[in-house]
């Protein structure tokens, strides 16, 4: 309860703050205050992310100065917060007391239904399914914190990831632990619902938003996301707020709304690299926006367009320029063949590159043009472990059954036109880059809207069979996504609830990891270990390093020995191994230039198993013989 | 707004025929390989 109450104060205060920022002008119109309210949220998270950012580079990462920053922000923003409060229980009264159609009704409970599983995963500790939370977005934040500052960490590629949503996670970890850090991916969720909410209401009607968040919540990939600590979600609200701000630029013809429009792009460019794709699709829009409606000649229309690139990566930059300073490369580790960059090598690219293009069902023309099919069809083809239960949290059939509806309406309105033609640039984007269904979800409520609408209107326009047809095809996702996600949920809800010990859930979820954490807890003072096959280092409490592919601070290939593999730990001042039970059976199998020398320091004794847990095997460098 | 095609009953089948197939098929997809990766008794 404290984790709900604790993001609830932050996001009150980033609210309120963006409130402060967002103040109505002629060139500002908002539609409601619901409307304000969600652009506030995202933009003063985004705010509160980069502070976080700042305090870290200067080696000031306490908690109470995350409190004094989010108290500082709450009292610029004293009135803001007031008609904020006053705001939310007018909304919450009306919500109670207004009545609704049937089917209003029904989408309301299913909305209500999804957040408040949403929330209760949350509360779980990060388990089995949560690789990448446990291996860098909570990782991460929890050796920034130890260290009370943001600085290098060369082992682990990812830290040159931009990493806004990173930055709440260390808020969430300094105040409570990782319950309130995995909220604040719950609440991108619940702020993109209630955008769509107030898109809808303000530009079509509120059931065209209310069916977009259906459709966007009843994708069980979404929902699964909502309750771990990743930054899809993130990415997905700053872009879809974007996307409506650039919107509402042209259709209220606020030029503040421009630049509302490219901070927030901004911010998803800061949340993750894909949003670059965002970013050049704006520029071109407002290009176009400006000669199709200013005609004054083209120079305007390049001037709007270069103010909104500068603003966009402006906001972006702190975190691509981060890069560069500490690797020379401002997209680390991506694109090595231009950039080049610290501890990376050719291999370990062309391996990464391997893995990202391992995802998906080809990358003909052909596969493109089915890969809408493919992916509703076969989503488990799109994911990381197409074996593994979570393989089959999809993204739900109702994009794909809805969206052709947009054919049968006639003359199409050009909100949903701009939303679309967005949409298929990120598509193909994601499909040549990296095919996995993550890295599409900040794409999706864009296109979620896109089907709500086109959903709403068959509804309202149809026969009766048709409208009974999308009736039962909207019931029965709601009902199994519904049903995937509370067994889902379910596993792990005793431990949300403290029914279940953290550490008996864990011990059960993480195959022997979590007590091996326990294990290498326990070790004396000044050591350190090193990683095999295995990257989830969270709950590790002894300092650690990634040892196999991801960095190449110990040159495997250019040692002769396992004398000189065991001189490369020491210099490290590494004192012990980690590895998986089936990178031992590489080793045993002598499968590679580093499992030879790994199996020569065994057979010669210079490395001792200690320990040995579920999946996992500890091993001591023995100490150099007198 | 405009009524459009959908007025056309020959589309307003063709689209009731797509959401069915497209929802029917992804959960018997779904559910047959959930199914088959159960492990056996």
């Amino acid at each position: 309860l404290l984790a709900i109450v604790i993001v609830a104060a932050v996001a009150a205060a980033a609210c309120a703050f963006g409130m402060r920022l967002l103040r109505p002008a002629p060139a500002l119109q908002f539609a409601s205050l619901l409307e304000r309210a969600t652009f506030a949220a995202a933009l003063g998270l985004g705010v509160i992310a980069y502070l976080i950012l700042a305090v870290g580079l200067a080696r000031a990462l306490y908690w109470w100065v995350i409190v004094i920053i989010v108290a500082v922000l709450a009292a610029i923003a004293y009135r803001e917060l007031g008609q904020l409060l006053a705001g939310i229980a007018r909304g919450l009264r009306s919500f109670f007391t207004s009545r609704s159609t049937l089917g209003g009704a029904v989408v309301g409970i299913f909305l209500l239904l999804m957040i408040a599983l949403a929330i209760l995963g949350a509360l779980a500790p990060s388990s089995q399914n949560d690789w990448d939370a446990l291996s860098y977005h909570l990782a991460v934040p929890k050796i920034y914190l130890h260290a009370h500052g943001i600085a290098y960490i060369g082992w682990l590629s990812h830290s040159n990831f931009p990493f806004s949503t990173e930055m709440w996670y260390v808020m969430g970890l300094a105040f409570q632990g990782q319950a309130a850090a995995k909220l604040f991916h719950t609440l991108c969720a619940i702020l993109t619902v209630l955008a769509m909410l107030a898109f809808g209401a303000a530009h079509w009607e509120r059931r065209h938003g209310a069916l977009a968040a259906l459709v966007f919540l009843a994708a069980p990939a979404v929902a699964w996301e909502a309750t771990s600590a990743l930054n899809d979600l993130a990415a997905g609200l700053f872009t879809l707020l974007s996307l409506c701000a650039f919107i509402n630029w042209w259709s209220r013809r606020g030029a503040r709304w421009a630049v509302v429009a490219a901070v927030l792009c901004g911010f998803a460019v800061g949340v993750k690299m894909n949003a670059l794709a965002l970013s050049g699709f704006l520029v071109v829009a407002s290009f176009y926006h400006v000669a199709a409606t200013e005609r004054t000649g083209p120079a305007s229309a390049l001037r709007a367009a270069a103010t909104f690139a500068v603003i966009a990566l402006l906001v972006a930059s702190p975190w691509y320029i981060k890069s560069y300073v500490w690797t020379s490369n401002p997209v680390y580790p991506f694109f090595y063949h231009l950039f080049d960059g610290k501890y990376w090598t050719a291999e370990a690219a062309r391996l990464y590159r391997a893995e990202q293009l391992g995802f998906g069902m080809g990358r003909s023309p052909l596969a493109l043009l089915l890969a809408p099919w493919n992916l509703t069809m076969h989503g488990h083809r799109f994911s990381n472990f197409p074996n593994q239960p979570l393989a089959y949290v999809s993204v739900a059939p109702l994009l794909l059954a809805l969206l052709p509806g947009l054919l049968l309406l006639g003359k199409l309105d050009r909100r949903v036109k701009f939303l679309l033609i967005y949409s298929l640039v990120a598509f193909i984007a994601w499909f040549y880059l990296s095919q996995h269904m993550r890295y599409l979800i900040p794409a999706l409520p864009g296109l979620a809207l896109c089907a709500g609408f086109a959903g709403s209107e068959v509804l309202r326009r149809a026969g009766k069979e048709l409208r009974v047809g999308a009736i039962a095809a909207l019931a029965l996702t709601c009902l199994v996504s519904l049903g995937i996600f509370a067994i889902l949920v379910g596993v792990s809800a005793p431990a949300a609830v403290g029914a279940e010990s953290e550490a008996a859930y864990l011990t059960d979820g993480l195959d022997g990891l979590y007590l091996m954490a326990q294990v290498v807890n326990a070790l004396p003072h000044g050591s350190k270990v090193i990683m095999y096959g295995e990257t989830r280092g969270f709950y590790f409490d002894t300092p650690y390093m990634w040892g196999d592919h991801h960095h190449n601070m110990i040159r495997y290939d250019r040692l002769a020995d396992a004398a000189q593999l065991i001189a490369a730990y020491r210099r490290l001042g590494l004192t012990h191994l980690l590895m998986t039970q089936s990178f031992m059976e590489d080793v045993e199998r002598r499968g590679g230039k580093l499992e030879i020398l790994l199996a020569d320091a065994i057979a010669q004794h210079r490395l001792v198993i200690v320990a040995t847990c579920g999946n996992d095997i500890l091993l001591r460098i023995a100490e150099p013989r007198a | 707004v405009k009524a459009g095609l959908v007025q056309s009953w020959w589309a307003q089948a063709l689209l009731l025929l797509w959401i069915a197939a497209v929802t029917l098929l992804h959960y018997a997809l779904l559910a047959s390989t959930v199914l088959a990766r159960l492990p056996r008794p």
